[in-house]
């Protein structure tokens, strides 16, 4: 049996669980705190680890609990009046005609195949994610990066199914939008 | 039920798919536009490329030396200290 090292962890997966963290959240900071709060629980919740899945495993699955925390503390302080940078219906609007035609061609994407090529697509990636407004950001985050269901994202942020849906599409448009003209 | 939609419903529909909950008849109407529609069909190809991409793809950077040192002083003085945890 692998003794369960906790700096060992860090030098072994500390990377690997701040690259994991920094795509979900939209901070180096709140990353490294996400790093840091994960080990502390794995290191004591480390009797309970039994070896049935690999430790990288076993830590992405208590850093994807962190990261809810963590988003969840967000949208409460953000939920302050005014908001910060909600986005705004109007920037949606433009994409469709009156007729619901898109406005503009869609481009044909192609997969990287270069070095250099991937490389530009991950830093592509990771600036469109950040470029999403905080509220979209959120749920996306949860969402399609961790993988949580809709119904208990609803209940975290405490928004209606609807509203989840259309933040969701407009996240997903927001990216499409920025990749578009990167890539 | 429409049995043809604009791109605009079936953008909402393809985004959604794995979200909102939609009819068959709904579904079947994606499919016939992302069939005769270029556009649309290009839009849910590169949600599926996002979404891949995304997966497979970790964010950019490591953990800095100062923030790796400081994790790793908290890693220590928790180890020490079991029921402070």
């Amino acid at each position: 049996m692998v003794e369960l090292d906790p700096q060992r962890w860090l030098t072994e997966h500390g990377d690997y669980l701040f690259r994991y963290a920094r795509r979900r959240l939209m901070s180096g900071d709140l990353a490294e705190d996400a790093v840091q709060e994960t080990l502390l629980a794995a290191l004591k919740a480390r009797q309970g680890f039994q070896g049935a899945s690999s430790e990288r495993t076993w830590l992405t699955g208590i850093l994807k609990h962190k990261l809810v925390d963590i988003i969840r503390q967000q949208a409460r302080e953000v939920t302050a009046p005014g908001g910060e940078g909600e986005d705004d219906p109007q920037d949606w609007e433009a994409l469709f005609d009156d007729a619901g035609h898109w406005t503009h061609p869609i481009r044909d994407w192609k997969t990287p195949e270069t070095e250099l090529e991937t490389s530009r697509l991950r830093q592509a990636l990771q600036d469109c994610v950040d470029g999403l407004k905080p509220n979209l950001a959120r749920i996306f985050s949860l969402r399609e990066l961790t993988g949580l269901p809709t119904e208990e994202i609803c209940k975290e942020l405490n928004i209606s199914a609807t509203n989840a849906w259309v933040m969701l599409h407009r996240a997903k448009l927001f990216l499409r939008e920025c990749l578009e003209i990167r890539i | 039920m429409a049995i043809f939609k604009c791109c605009k419903e079936t953008s909402q529909l393809v985004t959604l798919l794995a979200d909102r909950p939609s009819s068959w008849q709904d579904r079947l109407a994606m499919r016939i536009h992302l069939l005769v529609c270029i556009n649309c069909a290009r839009f849910a190809r590169q949600m599926r490329m996002i979404r891949e991409w995304l997966r497979s793809e970790e964010g950019g950077g490591e953990l800095s030396g100062p923030a790796r040192a400081r994790i790793a002083a908290r890693l220590n003085g928790a180890a020490q200290e079991p029921e402070k945890l």
